[in-house]
């Protein structure tokens, strides 16, 4: 459960990964969140209500969507995150980037 | 009036009052901080009164600051006074720091007004503020950026934070991390990264390099680079270590916020690296950690830098007093004394006038008399109580042990013994060293210590006392006690000695060699007792105080430290002596005996090894150092003359001093030499003898180091172990011949005694060889009766090399001449290889067939041995073999002894020559191992990855892993566990080893839990 609405807006989509952001599935994902701002997305939502792991890779990819959709006058936001996610983000202060905030309130 | 009256008397009355209310509060606040909730409430009332009067003098004086801060501290005593606060250590912690730097305010007090203070007050404003929830992270709002010299994205943290690790004795650093390169290409993941950061330290902040990370439309970037501020016991190598990371990716930020990459000097060519000279990483991991120190010796000046204040630790709160309190009876006595003096002048004088000789004679007596009198008594005027010197050690133990996660108790003895001031103040940063080496290194965990059945709690006794006109002070603790060996191989290791040495000296003697400089147990890795001080820099600052120090060192009981130092440093007994026509003084410290030896003695008493001469000296051979040759005038002509022989012992050495003549022992009033000549080291300065003459005061160690003695007088051996070929593995060997002109060696550490025998001893019983042993049949093998080599013949000396091999004593017949080396090995396992011959090596400009023992050993017990061997390959005929055991080692050489030694007690063994290879050989035989025994340092895998791999892979999450290693430090060790290692042996304790694969094998010994995010 989040408390994020979700934004109205044409330039505004909200993505759910599938599963793990690891490097095996990131180019899939890459590719996805390409295409959306090629489209017009600035404001972008990621809700990360499935993922249980978040490697590197999967870190670089956060960082280099919130410089695509900074660049554009918008900006990133991850939601849905899991205790152990939200700890690794808190402890990399990635929160002071773009907003992050945890399932169940967390 | 703004500007506090600085030459008002009354100020200074004051000052001296708030410097004796501080002496006393620490000790009040670490009792109060263990009395805890129930209050001692005359103790708090103490050191609030104390808070009080700083305060109150402090607004008298305008010296605002300190007024300030007093009145903070005495708001939170207050809190704790009335029971609202409960002193526990973190609250007792700030209050110690404000005191700390009221100390510092008040020691500088004409500039305390433009000190910054905020820090302080604020933690103690917080304190009063949230003291109920005392636990809660403090954070401030003042942050400290730092940038590292790379000019990446800065970092910035608290300063709370930061002054707070490095109040705990933990170091700061900025360790640049690549998230792609370091931690997803070594198949990790951040999480387990900083989970592994956080348990051996504090992560203060991080921060992103956002643009290496690039955007959606690049390519995926394959850097992501990630500054993470951290604060952690270790020290940069160490830390660079535990990490895998480059020294230079470890910034060592200074206490003035600067920013130091880990200098990388040659010395930390670190094993983790240097994958391609695998040889190389043989060495201890812990003995490159001295050359890491100067990246992280703080800056004493960094105390006064511009920025934040920085706290004193209590290590460095040892400030020279510049007024003395004198007992107002010694004033009056000296006073006496100056009258008597005048008497006696006045004697003298009337006497001379006269021509009076009898009056001449009673006036110098009795000036002479009141001379030594007056003497006594200034000295008594320097002399202070060591309870001076020892308040700050309370504090420095419960922090250190607190950091360390110890228990620790501090015994104070004597502290009212008293010492001259000088004595006392030079003191001071060898005995910190001292204290911090026995918490840190002497008294273990606690759970080691109920393991060893000793109690949880540890005790380290400072003690003084008087002994023989000396006073000594003793450090001792009931701890883990001094690993001789440990000790020894590290010197052996930095080339300070040879094997040889080593294997000819006494427990003590090994255990005095961590004096020499470089030479640590392997365990010494953490920063606290670092400092950049090593305990050879303790022995130089003691000797420079005429103070000897003796280990008294019992493995598992403890240790005891003896400090033996003059009352006084400015009038010493010395030996007067005379060489080339000049009078020298030797303090009579250093002098060990006096020796005579006839001229028709000397030939058969004094040797010459090499350029060194040596004396016979009861059972031992002292070098001897010519004081002629030092000084550079020639040798007088030996003829009849007798050689005078001064045994002094420098601390690190002891050595023969020829002298032309001895003279008496008087005592002379020390004068330091002209800054023109202090760069002779030589000399310790210079004294003005009776007649008026100068004598120079010899520095015994000076001299030895300017004659390039070295311990054991072979100052040729140590050297060039340095310069021979870094490639290869390091080796002690023992050579020894079997026939004439055949050259053997085997791994000095397998070899248990080595007998003279003659060829009549040797029983010759159906076919085998035996000989008469300590009372038993020891049974003897000759390398002949297994490999295709000569036989000895009866006209060599031989000997019996007599080994412990799992399990079974054997003698393998050898004979003379018998030579001990220390040197790299590299083995070629193909031309020369036979049974029982493990390869040749060129060592000393001779192939030298290198020995396998337990091949040897295995050839033996099969009955009949073979006498018809050419190059067969190794046997694997081992009956049943029911386990198989894999075995990862790069060097052929202890494969092969590893092989054998596992072989030998019935195992099947496979073996791999790297990680990567084992991990091969595991996947592909996957059921069939039931065992990994792995070398740590190993090309394209290592060990500790090896075993990532294997317990990251469900199919082995039982499997026993054992790592091999050379030597090992705690942390290492504790850190292979972490990753999921079984044990740890040394590389190569046969027994130890078979016992733990024993254990392992028979599941006795539980594998500790995989530790995987």
């Amino acid at each position: 459960m989040n408390n994020k609405t979700p934004p109205q807006e044409v330039n505004s989509a909200v993505v759910h990964p599938e599963g793990d952001l690891v490097a095996a599935r990131l180019p899939a994902l890459r590719a996805q969140l390409q295409e959306m701002v090629g489209a017009g997305v600035i404001h972008l939502t990621l809700d990360l209500g499935a993922t249980r792991m978040v490697d590197s890779a999967g870190i670089g990819l956060l960082i280099s969507a919130h410089n695509s959709l900074k660049k554009a006058g918008g900006e990133l936001t991850v939601i849905g995150v899991s205790k152990d996610i939200l700890d690794l983000f808190r402890t990399m202060r990635i929160h002071q980037h773009f907003s992050v905030s945890g399932s169940q309130g967390l | 009036m703004n500007e506090p009256n600085l030459d008002d008397e009354v100020i200074l009355e004051y000052l001296a009052e708030c410097r004796e209310h501080l002496t006393t509060i620490e000790a009040d606040l670490l009792s109060m901080e263990q009395s805890g909730a129930a209050i001692d409430e005359q103790l708090v009332n103490r050191v609030f009164r104390a808070a009080h009067s700083i305060k109150g003098g402090a607004g008298f004086f305008d010296l605002h600051k300190i007024k300030e801060l007093g009145h903070r501290t005495e708001n939170v005593l207050d809190l704790v006074r009335s029971g609202q606060m409960i002193p526990n250590s973190e609250i007792v912690s700030i209050l110690l720091l404000a005191f700390d730097k009221l100390r510092t305010l008040i020691l500088d007090y004409a500039d305390s007004n433009n000190a910054d203070i905020s820090e302080f007050t604020e933690a103690l404003s917080r304190l009063a503020e949230e003291h109920l929830e005392p636990d809660q992270k403090h954070s401030t709002q003042e942050t400290l950026t730092i940038s590292i010299p790379n000019g990446r994205t800065p970092i910035s943290a608290s300063v709370f934070d930061i002054e707070q690790a490095r109040r705990a004795g933990k170091t700061v650093y900025v360790i640049e991390y690549d998230l792609i390169n370091d931690i997803q290409r070594r198949g990790q993941t951040p999480l387990e990264v900083l989970n592994n950061l956080m348990k051996c330290g504090e992560i203060l902040g991080t921060e992103f390099d956002l643009e290496s990370a690039g955007t959606l439309d690049q390519e995926p970037s394959n850097t992501l680079l990630l500054n993470v501020l951290y604060a952690t016991a270790l020290d940069g190598y160490s830390l660079s270590q535990v990490l895998a990371l480059r020294p230079e990716r470890i910034h060592h930020i200074t206490n003035d916020g600067a920013a130091k990459s880990l200098e990388t000097p040659a010395a930390v060519s670190a094993p983790h690296f240097a994958s391609d000279e695998p040889a190389a990483s043989d060495e201890p991991a812990a003995l490159h950690e001295p050359a890491a120190v100067p990246a992280r010796a703080p800056a004493p000046a960094a105390e006064h830098a511009e920025g934040a204040p920085k706290p004193p630790s209590a290590a460095q709160t040892s400030q020279v007093e510049s007024t003395v309190r004198l007992n107002v009876a010694l004033l009056d006595s000296l006073m006496t004394l100056a009258g008597e003096l005048v008497l006696g002048r006045n004697q003298l004088n009337e006497a001379v006038r006269n021509g009076d000789k009898e009056g001449i004679t009673a006036g110098a007596y009795r000036v002479s008399l009141v001379t030594s009198e007056l003497q006594g008594a200034v000295s008594l005027t320097r002399m202070q109580p060591v309870s001076s010197l020892f308040a700050k050690f309370p504090r420095l133990v419960r922090d250190l042990a607190a950091q360390l996660g110890k228990e620790v108790q501090l015994k104070l003895e004597g502290g009212e013994v008293e010492l001259d001031k000088t004595i006392l103040e030079g003191l001071s940063d060898p005995l910190t060293h001292m204290v911090r080496n026995s918490v840190d290194h002497g008294v273990e965990s606690p759970a080691a210590r109920v393991a060893a059945k000793k109690p949880a709690l540890g005790t380290v006794i400072l003690a003084a006392r008087h002994q023989a006109g000396q006073v000594v002070i003793e450090i001792s603790d009931d701890g883990k006690g001094l690993a001789g060996d440990k000790i020894g191989a590290s010197a052996v290791a930095k080339g300070m000695i040879t094997a040889e040495q080593l294997l000819r000296m006494s427990e003590n003697e090994k255990q005095e060699l961590i004096f020499m400089p470089g030479v640590s147990t392997a365990e010494k890795l953490s920063n606290v007792s670092g400092r950049g001080v090593g305990m050879d820099v303790v022995k130089t600052n003691l000797d420079r105080l005429g103070g000897k120090v003796e280990i008294d060192s019992a493995p598992g009981r403890g240790s005891a430290f003896r400090i033996k130092l003059p009352l006084t440093l400015a009038i010493i007994p010395s030996l007067l002596v005379s060489d080339s026509g000049e009078r020298f003084a030797i303090p009579q410290v250093s002098v060990g005996e006096l020796i005579r030896i006839p001229a028709d003695q000397i030939e058969q008493r004094t040797d010459r090894a090499g350029d060194a001469e040596l004396v016979l000296l009861r059972d031992r051979l002292v070098p001897l150092l010519y004081l002629c040759d030092a000084l550079g005038s020639p040798r007088p002509e030996r003829g009849s003359r007798a050689l005078n022989i001064v045994l002094v012992d420098s601390g690190t050495i002891e050595y023969g001093l020829v002298v032309a003549e001895l003279h008496d022992t008087v005592e002379i009033v020390v004068k330091p030499m002209g800054r023109h000549l202090q760069g002779l080291v030589e000399y310790a300065g210079a004294t003005i003898l009776g007649d008026g003459q100068v004598a120079v005061i010899l520095d015994v160690a000076g001299l030895a180091a300017r004659a390039g003695l070295a311990r054991g007088g072979n100052p040729s051996v140590a050297a060039p172990l340095a310069e021979e070929d870094r490639t290869g593995e390091l080796r002690s060997l023992l050579l020894f011949q079997n026939a004439p002109g055949e050259d053997c060696a085997v791994p000095i550490e397998l070899v248990t005694r080595v007998e003279r025998v003659r060829a009549a001893q040797v029983e010759n019983l159906g076919g085998r060889r035996t000989m008469q042993y300590g009372g038993v049949s020891l049974p003897l093998v000759a390398l002949h009766d297994v490999a295709a080599v000569d036989e000895l013949v009866e006209t060599q000396q031989w000997v019996v090399v007599v080994f412990d091999c799992a399990g079974q004593t054997l003698g393998l017949l050898a004979a003379e001449p018998l030579d001990m080396l220390e040197t790299r090995v590299v083995m070629d396992t193909q031309t020369l290889r036979q049974p029982g011959v493990a390869g040749s090596a060129l060592l000393n400009g001779r192939t030298t067939l290198m020995l396998d023992i337990f091949e040897l050993a295995g050839k033996f017990r099969r009955p009949g041995p073979e006498k018809s061997v050419a190059a067969a390959p190794p046997s694997l005929e081992v009956s049943a073999p029911s386990v198989t055991i894999l075995v990862a080692e790069d060097s052929d050489f202890f494969r092969g002894q590893i092989q054998r030694l596992i072989e030998a007690v019935g195992y099947r063994v496979l073996t791999a020559d790297d990680g990567q290879s084992a991990w091969e050989m595991l996947d592909s035989h996957a059921g069939e191992i039931s065992l990994v025994t792995t070398d740590i340092e190993m090309p394209r895998l290592d060990g500790l990855g090896l075993t990532k791999r294997i317990r990251a892979d469900s199919r082995f999450d039982h499997l026993p892993i054992i790592a091999l290693s050379t030597l090992a430090s705690e942390e290492e060790m504790a850190h292979g566990i972490s990753l999921g290692l079984s044990d740890y042996q040394v590389k190569l304790d046969q027994d130890q080893l078979l016992e733990s694969i024993g254990k392992a094998l028979s599941g006795t010994e539980l594998r500790k839990a995989p530790v995987t995010a």
